[in-house]
């Protein structure tokens, strides 16, 4: 149940950072066997899992049904894994999931543009500006999914809790950003307790309702706190009692959940009960 | 080793400490409660507890300043935090400092008995509660 989640950009050996830090601490990497697992469980190939994580959505494709059935489960297995397991999530999917959960260490690792421009005019063998011109679509395509599906900025620092450019590091040596992880891994305040487990939980079990109601409610929103669920609707009416009765049946039988409510709209439910309305995280 | 595990309860809210009490009492533990920081940190300087279990927002001298001060006494005592406001920044400091454990408010008897089980068996205590 220990986690570090490295998210990184190309060329800046995320991959290879992120698995010597599994190796030192005993813990499993994880990346694409999150797709692989999605994939399997919905019986759909495999690339059609990844160009969810990897194509930020067009305007027409942000609200197609496949891409949210995709999206709920990779965050599914994602905080199943992470609930099961101690891992280092090698991804553009793990961060967002798991904010506020107090013992997972969130990682960026960064690089200077120009050793990466340099690097993709070695890979690809093109010129300078072409090089440059890839590496600002792809900056540019990670910044869109985040925004597009999580509304955040993935490359904003504050959203970490160690922001590492190995740019400043040895050319070949990734070992400097390693023992910089796995030394920040160990401090105390990184440390699982009741209720940083309890967040996790309440994570997984959120993501499996949505994956359970997906196909019917694609449009839901689910939180939970120790068995008890808050789903909220756009398009569910509270005064359609039958239905929103069948909804709480479903939800009932999935493992863990002991009471359920049914709200319409978040916010407009917060303005209401607490009267301000929420200011996101971003 | 001794028969018991001295505990400490600490919390503003005289509803927490006089539903906690009986609850702790049961599984074995000798329990002091306190609703005022200050005198528990008197009652700290006088006797070392096995385990400490208090609230953090509270009037005075809050869960934190407690925990630092228990640290500066003994590192053996187990600090468990219970805390109605918990946020990821508050759970890594009282972490941070040296908490043994903290959970969010409301919870069940049963969560808090198995975090001072825990605790109980850290200092070898592991025979004598049960939850």
């Amino acid at each position: 149940m220990n986690v570090i989640t490295i998210s990184t950009d190309r060329y800046t050996k995320g991959k290879e950072i992120a698995e010597s830090v599994a190796q030192k601490m005993g813990y499993k990497c994880v990346s694409r066997e999150v797709i692989l697992s999605t994939a399997e469980a919905l019986g759909v190939p495999e690339m059609k899992v990844m160009r969810t994580i990897k194509d930020p959505p067009t305007i027409l494709k942000m609200f197609s049904r496949d891409r949210k059935r995709y999206m709920a489960y990779i965050r599914s297995v994602v905080a199943d894994y992470m609930l099961e397991h101690d891992i280092v999530y090698h991804g553009l999917v793990g961060n967002p999931i798991i904010r506020g959960v107090s013992h997972v260490l969130k990682v960026r690792i960064i690089a200077n543009l120009e050793d990466r421009i340099r690097l993709e005019m070695e890979r690809e063998n093109v010129s300078e500006e072409k090089a440059r011109q890839i590496i600002a679509n792809m900056d540019e395509q990670k910044r869109k999914w985040g925004k597009a599906v999580y509304g955040i900025d993935i490359t904003n620092p504050a959203l970490y809790d160690l922001v590492i450019n190995v740019g400043h590091m040895g050319a070949d040596d990734n070992q400097d950003a390693v023992d910089t992880i796995v030394n920040t891994a160990g401090h105390k305040k990184y440390q699982q307790n009741t209720y940083s487990i309890n967040c996790m939980k309440n994570i997984a079990l959120s993501c499996r309702i949505e994956v359970a109601l997906i196909d019917e409610y694609p449009g839901i929103e689910v939180v939970c706190d120790k068995g008890n669920v808050c789903v909220y609707s756009k398009t569910l009416k509270r005064k359609n009692q039958k239905q929103v009765l069948a909804l709480k049946q479903e939800i009932m039988k999935i493992e863990g959940v002991e009471h359920v409510e049914v709200f319409g709209e978040k916010e407009r439910y917060n303005e209401c009960t607490l009267g301000f309305r929420p200011k996101l995280e971003s | 080793m001794k028969e018991k595990l001295d505990l400490l309860l600490v919390d503003d809210e005289t509803i927490v400490l006089q539903r906690l009490k009986p609850a702790l009492t049961k599984i074995g533990c000798t329990v002091e409660t306190f609703g005022d920081a200050k005198e528990a940190l008197r009652r700290i300087d006088e006797k070392v507890f096995d385990i400490v279990v208090t609230d953090i927002m509270m009037a005075d001298v809050n869960g934190i300043e407690l925990l630092e001060y228990i640290q500066k006494k003994s590192n053996r005592t187990k600090v468990i935090m219970i805390t109605g406001y918990a946020t990821e920044a508050l759970a890594r400091e009282a972490m941070g400092k040296g908490a043994f454990d903290i959970i969010a408010k409301p919870f069940r008897p049963d969560d808090l008995r198995n975090m001072i089980a825990r605790a109980a068996a850290a200092l070898g205590f592991k025979e004598k509660i049960r939850v």
